[in-house]
């Protein structure tokens, strides 16, 4: 590109020989004589000329020049405001486009970590906004600065009441005193508080100014309704299992206690044969039921926490034939039959855990054995889509409306009717069985009961599915 | 011998009647059983007893119930009426030894005691 001598170039030009005019008094001296060019009269209107021209020049190029500074003040004052949008003019004189050039080249720099703060603070609100928590922050005039979405949505305080006095108003039992009063003492105050069917834990915290008074307090609330629903469980777990086991207990100390008596004052051990037999028997069935407990104890823990099952293809018919091998003398020692009606055609494999679900199998069939007096017990498999359904139908003293509710449920009680356990089983049985059949992701169900015409449970079995 | 008193004992589980019917009689009691609420209401009808041992979980009804329908016939208050339950405390119920008590219970007493202590303890109630 050709380079061009720049207008204010020519204006500097101009003045400098408006300038030497005014310094040379300047006449022409090759005019003829006696001419007006070579009088000092032309001189003076030479100066005079010359001087309105420096006054022009001198004006605009002070315009000119201002002219740049002013584009510089608004690209300053819009850099201030947050707006790098738009880079400053190169433009004016070499000094003011210099200039330009190094005030774009700052911006842009500018531009670039102010860019990576607004990135950094908006991963920030996403991260704050998307916490399970909520976060509030109050300035030291009690006024809420910040909340994040979770207060937001759960809350809806309003600001202008003051934090800590909303907070207060939003919680029964809290109030800005009681909370001031702990933040005294320490930095932080956790109190718990129960809102409609939540339960929430308030951590107040200070964060401290650079004077001995607070800057600010931050406040940090978590819903624990589902840590409360758990420790109410326990605790209910606990006392149901205490009782449980305090049964069987009772019966091994006291019958224990009647024995030692009974040799302690007893000369003649003989005489006392049936009744240190009868009691021996109550110790040796009730540490029997009570091991079952407790074994029914380890299991349902063991399978709450999901302890992984070993499935393999298996077929159905040899379980169950296998399970009917090893009972059918107990029933038989009661007069009970146990049959198995299966389809003629092979059923396809079942992907299960073999002792998880012989476990389950033996768990009802046991039942069935046990709460039939006469008759016997049925087992019927069919296939049906993707599942094996086996029924297990017996002619027993059926299960009740009631109890049909809880059946499958932890020593099968609702805390509303109290725990309920027959002096058979541990009361954890079904429930067991229950978390093993959907462990391998089929299911137990009570199909249908009646009072003194017999239950029939239903298992459904996944089939082995073909890996595709 | 004639028999000290007459206890009735409530309870569903047959060991636990079975253990506490030896022990009682070997204190020199007599003791009537009853394993449900409405055999109890009714064992009370047909002859008054000096105590009632009653259990708190049973089946149907519990021993809370029984013993509020039996605070609705003219037996009640002429024996006393002691809980015998296996909880450690009778919170599951949401009631303590003392809301018990306040039903209309002479007393509490926890199953699983020295059997020594349990015939103690019912002579105590008998003699208050």
């Amino acid at each position: 590109m050709k380079r061009s001598i720049p207008l204010r170039g020519w204006v500097f030009a101009i003045t400098v020989v408006a300038v030497g005019a005014i310094g040379f008094h300047l006449v022409i001296p090759w005019a003829p004589a006696g001419s007006v060019f070579r009088e000092a009269r032309f001189a003076t209107i030479v100066d005079a000329a010359a001087a309105a021209i420096i006054l022009i020049l001198g004006g605009w190029l002070m315009y000119a020049v201002n002219a740049d500074m002013r584009s510089l003040r608004r690209g300053i004052e819009k850099m201030s405001t947050g707006d790098f949008g738009d880079m400053m003019p190169v433009a004016g004189s070499a000094e003011a486009q210099a200039l330009a050039r190094a005030f774009n080249a700052l911006s842009n720099r500018y531009r670039g970590m102010y860019r990576g703060i607004e990135l950094e603070r908006m991963r920030l609100a996403i991260i704050v906004n998307s916490m399970p928590d909520g976060v509030l922050l109050m300035d030291r005039n009690d006024k809420i600065i910040f909340m994040n979405k979770f207060i937001q949505e759960a809350f809806k305080p309003k600001g202008d009441q003051g934090g800590l006095a909303t907070i207060g108003t939003l919680f029964p039992g809290l109030n800005r005193e009681q909370v001031m009063f702990h933040m005294q003492s320490s930095t932080s105050y956790t109190f718990e508080g129960r809102l409609g069917e939540q339960y929430f834990s308030l951590t107040f915290r200070a964060i401290a100014g650079r004077g001995p008074e607070l800057e600010g307090i931050i406040l940090w609330i978590r819903d624990i309704t589902n840590e409360r629903l758990l420790e109410q469980s326990k605790d209910e777990f606990l006392s149901i299992a205490s009782h449980e086991m305090r049964t069987p207990l009772t019966i091994i100390r006291g019958n224990a206690e009647l024995i030692l008596d009974t040799v302690h004052s007893e000369h003649d051990l003989s005489k006392m044969r049936d009744t240190v037999q009868q009691m021996s028997t109550s110790i040796h069935e009730s540490s029997i039921r009570l091991l079952e407990i407790v074994n029914g104890f380890l299991d349902s823990i063991r399978l709450e926490r999901k302890i992984d099952l070993k499935p393999e293809s298996a077929k159905i018919e040899n379980i169950i034939e296998n399970i009917v091998k090893d009972i059918k003398p107990s029933f038989e020692k009661k007069n009970l039959t146990i049959t198995v009606k299966k389809p003629a055609q092979e059923l396809p494999t079942v992907f299960v855990d073999v002792g998880a679900l012989r476990q389950a199998l033996m768990n009802i069939i046991g039942n069935a054995l046990h709460y039939t007096e006469k008759g016997g017990v049925t087992i019927t498999i069919e296939a049906e889509k993707e599942m094996a359904k086996i029924y297990i139908r017996d002619t027993g003293m059926g299960i009740d409306t009631e109890a049909q509710k809880t059946l499958f449920q932890k020593f099968q009680t609702s805390a509303k009717s109290f725990g309920r356990m027959t002096e058979y089983g541990s009361g954890l049985g079904l429930y067991v069985s229950k978390l093993l059949m959907q462990a391998m992701h089929g299911d137990i169900a009570l199909q249908e009961s009646a009072p003194g015409i017999g239950s029939t449970f239903v298992f459904m079995v996944p089939f082995n599915r073909p890996s595709a | 011998m004639k028999a000290l008193a007459t206890i009735l004992l409530v309870d569903d589980e047959p060991e636990i009647i079975s253990l506490y019917r030896q022990v009682l009689t070997k204190a020199g009691y007599e003791v009537r059983i009853a394993t449900d609420g409405p055999a109890a209401l009714e064992a009370v009808k047909e002859e008054l007893p000096s105590l009632m041992l009653l259990d708190v979980k049973m089946p149907d009804m519990d021993g809370l119930e029984v013993l509020a329908k039996l605070k609705m016939t003219k037996e009640y208050g002429r024996f006393k009426v002691v809980f015998l339950t296996a909880y450690a405390e009778s919170n599951i119920a949401g009631l303590s030894d003392e809301a018990l008590k306040e039903l209309g219970a002479a007393g509490v007493m926890q199953k699983g005691m020295d059997i020594h202590e349990f015939v103690n303890q019912v002579k105590g109630y008998l003699a208050e």
